[in-house]
């Protein structure tokens, strides 16, 4: 099977008074049709410019200096603005942390879809409406027809979501890239999105690209997971793996310090100082300055290791045999 | 085709948020530099400096500033020193010499026969002693009033915004001419005037600010520690509401000036014995008729030119300090 | 160890049980209520006399609220959005003040305190917020920021101030050096290490805890929960810990209480809470906390959004939702009675039936 997104070596710099910053520094990967990518890291590591920077999506003082991006196998990087708009919303299709980013406030909710409808698709205002009304519908909004008439500030935020599900649903799109779309929701109201959002992306058979900072969430969601540090994946592999035996020990140490059941009462395992600085990134190996392993060789470029069919890991550190087997 | 573009495709609010990101981004970066971080005053200052006309204004506002300071130094004459005058030097136009051939008058003498380059120095003086004295009691008393408006709420803060709505739907300068009217005339009379009808701007400001402030964690975070509520509203609360209050000062600063000169033109304001450049203007209009347009002009083009100083300044504070004007 | 291996842990009873107990509640609420909302006024009352119909815009943030907390011990407070679990901090921690209801500190009113023992009260319970950006004020130095207090309730002399918020700073694990920096210098994890540092400051004894690690990176968060576990031991803390998070609370806590819509639902030691809960809301909030073992989960939702708070459901505000709700629910208020041994819920179900 082909991929339906291939990026390579995608590399995006953001010039700033200080000094230019690599926010994303050569990041590759494929997203399979109807398989859920996690993309995680903590904040700064560029996990959200590479969403942006995938659909082209990067402002000023930002810009993408190299790689490549291809979406069923045609490349997106250096395509004119014209033509990513005309995929955007319709091939591929992006939710926001903020609903707000899609939704505008002052239109009824079944304006803005119909529009967005009518923008891809030539069809009648009629067949768009029922679209819409359907779309609604499908991510459990009750009594549709009622809410196409509301503005967003009738809805509550996680409602507000959902729509915003719908409308990247409304034209079936190959690929979603989703934002931290849960972040600001409360737990039972983020369950219910994340339900909806598999339940859908199945059905639907759309690849997503899911960013966020949270592990449980990409473990209970993701095929896939790529663990981002410094503008780099560091390690990427099937979920169950990485989760289960990552071989990174900035990975490691990310699973290991988030507070599970089994760990009350003793102190949790913690990675000791700070996010690097994207000014100032350490020669070699970014993490080398946190790691509790890193040896003089840390300060050359780190190999890429693939121990496993599937598995990646950025470190000079030999893989166990027991992960290759 | 010409549908509204925010609805056309999720592709416009779309790309609201690579902008955000971008500048949270920024913040990010910047936090992460150590030591070399700019303080907020710094980067207000770069960013002031950046505009030329910001610029232009401040020179020529410090330059106004330093003549008025200096106005005994720098004055060719001491235009209220009777024994100087000479009538025989009235109404001369400007480049004229005076008598004895000692003195030329460059911007030519008025009625009394007084120099009008010094007249306006002297005049300067007095209206920017009278604008700024009256706009920083204004500032103290109304910044009081507005933040423990902000910071009490409840029926204190409902009864200060009445009183401040009251006063603000009054037209100043009719205001001011009653209160002229019952306490007569000099410098501090006017300067009272003038606080009574700025104060309101700064108590509405300051509380507008405040109230945002107050609902913010350190201020929660300075109760919770037992801080007094004095230190917490003026050591805490109202250095944050600085930004706006500067704003509000150097216009309000501005508008002083001119509501004095138009009171001192109607003769309600300053004594003849110190003559603010409203008083001048006022001199000068009866000899505008006669061809005699310098005892007006000059005075006129000088308050002008000052008060365009003062709003170019203020103006740009206001685009820096105000965050939502912000792109 | 901790207080509740020691005390009975069915302490959420009202003031009538510690006043014979060995040991007395550090905090206790009883019945305590916060509304949030103004009063009529004039212009309202004047077009409700003319027959207007202006909705009464009353929030109950708190509704009858009972809690207590042993010296010592680690309680969680968890619930959603608007369930008025930061409100509970706020008032134990005198930012707000209750609407009704009564806070007793050490078995004694905070109501009928003298001024100088008031006060003594403010300096003893501190609070650390969730926003490290929002509760660090952004035009005062560090040092400054952390001395302040203590100077003001004259712990330290004015002198001796900078030396004190060096030692506080360097009791968080922050460079003392950096104590002339504006707090915008600092990242995150370290402007909460300024926050926990500046309460520590006036030597409370209690601390509360809102939402203190939600707006941190996962490493830097578990950092910060060490922190608060080195301080508990060293100096002898209670907390109270509100989260939306069942993951951290459970880390940290030796007992956890549930809110939902102003209400306590569930309190229960840790262990059993997680075993065994009881109120379906628990229930269904146990089972969403994710889990990182990298099975891909079915998320099985609870249906339905949270009410708004200005006007929750009659009875039990959980009803709507609830997969059990019978005919009582609808109208009776479960009261907080308990299931088990120190195991409390407010629910019908355990107490005579939902009338189904």
């Amino acid at each position: 099977m082909d991929p339906i997104l291939s990026v390579r070596d995608l590399r995006t710099e953001f010039a700033t008074g200080a000094g230019v910053a690599r926010a994303v520094n050569g990041v590759s990967f494929d997203v399979m049709p109807g398989h859920v990518l996690g993309l995680v890291g903590e904040s700064g590591s560029g996990k959200s410019v590479t969403g942006f920077s995938l659909i082209g999506l990067v402002d000023a003082p930002g810009r993408i200096v190299g790689g490549s991006v291809r979406h069923r196998g045609r490349e997106l990087v250096g395509l004119p603005q014209s033509e990513l708009r005309a995929l955007r919303g319709k091939e591929i299709a992006m939710i926001f942390q903020d609903p707000m980013m899609t939704l505008n406030p002052v239109l009824k909710i079944g304006t803005q879809m119909i529009e967005t409808v009518l923008a891809h698709d030539p069809v009648s205002r009629q067949e768009a409406r029922e679209r819409a009304r359907a779309a609604l519908g499908k991510v459990g909004i009750a009594s549709p027809d009622e809410r196409l008439d509301a503005y967003p500030h009738q809805f509550s935020g996680g409602m507000r979501q959902r729509v915003a599900i719908a409308i990247a649903f409304l034209h079936r799109p190959s690929l979603i890239i989703a934002d931290e779309p849960t972040t600001a929701l409360d737990v039972t109201i983020q369950s219910q999105i994340l339900s909806e959002m598999q339940t859908l992306a199945r059905q639907e058979q759309t690849a997503v690209i899911w960013i966020s900072h949270d592990l449980s969430i990409v473990s209970g969601l993701a095929d896939n997971v790529a663990v981002m540090y410094a503008g780099r994946i560091v390690e990427h592999g099937p979920v169950a793996d990485v989760l289960t035996r990552p071989l990174h020990p900035y990975a490691q140490g990310l699973i290991a310090s988030v507070p599970g059941a089994q760990m009350r009462g003793r102190r949790l395992a913690q990675i000791d100082g700070m996010a690097p600085s994207l000014l100032a990134l350490p020669a070699g190996c970014a993490f080398r300055p946190r790691c509790v392993m890193a040896q003089a060789i840390c300060e050359a470029e780190p190999p890429v290791q693939a121990p496993a069919t599937g598995r990646m890991v950025r470190c000079v550190l030999p893989v166990r045999d027991e992960v290759a087997a | 085709m010409n549908r509204p573009a925010e609805v056309k495709q999720p592709v416009v609010p779309v790309e609201r948020p690579a902008a955000l990101s971008t500048e949270a981004r920024a913040g990010t970066v910047k936090s992460a530099v150590e030591g070399g971080a700019d303080t907020p005053f710094r980067q207000a200052l770069r960013e002031f400096v950046a505009n030329p006309f910001a610029v232009f204004g401040a020179v020529l506002l410090t330059l106004l500033v330093f003549g008025a300071i200096f106005a005994e130094a720098l004055a060719p004459t001491n235009p209220y020193d009777l024994t100087k005058l000479d009538l025989m030097d009235a109404l001369q136009p400007p480049g004229t010499q005076n008598m004895d051939g000692s003195v030329t008058f460059l911007l030519g003498t008025d009625g009394q026969g007084r120099d009008m380059l010094s007249a306006m120095l002297y005049g300067l003086r007095t209206s920017i002693l009278v604008g700024v004295s009256s706009g920083v009691i204004a500032l103290c008393v109304g910044a009081t009033i507005g933040i423990v408006a902000a910071f009490f709420g409840g029926w204190i803060d409902s009864f200060v915004m009445r009183i401040v709505d009251l006063q603000l739907s009054f037209p100043s300068i009719l205001v001011a001419m009653v209160l002229l009217a019952l306490l007569g005339q000099g410098v501090d009379k006017i300067i009272l005037a003038l606080v009574i009808v700025q104060w309101a701007y700064y108590a509405r400001t300051v509380r507008s600010a405040a109230l945002v402030e107050r609902s913010k964690e350190y201020v929660e975070a300075a109760i919770c520690l037992g801080i007094g509520r004095t230190p917490v509203m003026f050591r805490h609360m109202l250095r944050n509401c600085l930004p706006p209050l500067i704003v509000i000062a150097t216009v309000q600063v501005g508008s002083a000036i001119s509501l004095e000169a138009t009171l001192s033109f109607l003769g309600l304001g300053l004594p003849v014995t110190k003559p603010s450049l409203g008083l001048l203007i006022s001199n000068g209009f009866a000899f505008l008729m006669s061809g005699k347009y310098w005892i007006s002009l000059y005075p006129g083009v000088l308050l002008l030119v000052t008060i365009i100083a003062i709003n170019l300044v203020g103006d740009h504070l206001r685009d820096i300090l105000n965050p939502r004007l912000k792109r | 160890m901790n207080a509740s291996d020691v005390v009975e842990p069915d302490a959420v009873a009202g003031p009538a049980l510690s006043a014979g107990g060995a040991v007395q509640p550090l905090i206790e609420l009883a019945q305590v209520s916060k509304r949030f909302g103004r009063k009529a006024d004039l212009l309202s009352r004047l077009a409700a006399r003319l027959g207007g119909r202006l909705p009464l815009r009353h929030v109950h943030a708190l509704d009858q609220v009972d809690l207590s907390v042993m010296p010592g011990e680690v309680v969680g407070l968890v619930g959603e959005s608007g369930c008025g679990k930061s409100t509970l901090g706020r008032v134990v921690a005198g930012i707000h003040q209750q609407s009704s209801g009564d806070l007793f500190y050490k078995g004694g009113n905070v109501a009928n305190l003298s001024l100088s023992k008031r006060r003594d009260f403010t300096r003893r319970v501190q609070m650390v917020f969730q926003d490290p950006y929002a509760s660090l004020n952004p035009r005062m130095r560090v040092g400054q920021m952390v001395s302040e207090a203590p100077i003001a309730h004259g712990l330290v002399s004015a002198v001796e101030a900078d030396d004190y918020a060096a030692t506080m700073l360097r009791m968080v694990g922050l460079d003392p050096g950096l104590r002339r920096r504006f707090p915008h210098q600092f990242s995150g994890g370290q402007r909460q290490r300024i926050c926990i540092a500046r309460a520590l400051a006036v030597k409370p004894d209690f601390l509360v805890c809102d939402e203190a690690v939600a707006s941190l990176d996962v490493s830097i968060q578990a950092q910060v929960l060490n922190l608060f576990m080195d301080l508990k031991d060293s100096l002898g803390l209670t907390y109270l810990f509100i989260s939306h998070d069942l993951n951290v609370v459970r880390f940290l806590s030796d007992r956890i209480v549930i809110m939902y819509l102003g209400r306590v639902v569930e309190s229960a030691t840790t262990e059993a809470l997680f075993s065994a809960p009881s109120h379906p809301y628990t229930r269904a909030l146990v089972e969403q906390v994710p889990q990182l073992d990298g099975r891909r989960q079915q998320f099985r939702p609870i249906e339905g959004e949270i009410p708004s708070p200005l006007a929750p459901p009659p009875g039990c505000h959980f009803h709507p939702r609830c997969a059990q709700a019978g005919p009582r629910c609808r109208i009776e208020m479960p009261a907080l009675r308990p299931v088990a041994g120190g195991h409390l819920a407010a629910c019908h179900l355990y107490d005579g039936g939902t009338g189904a």
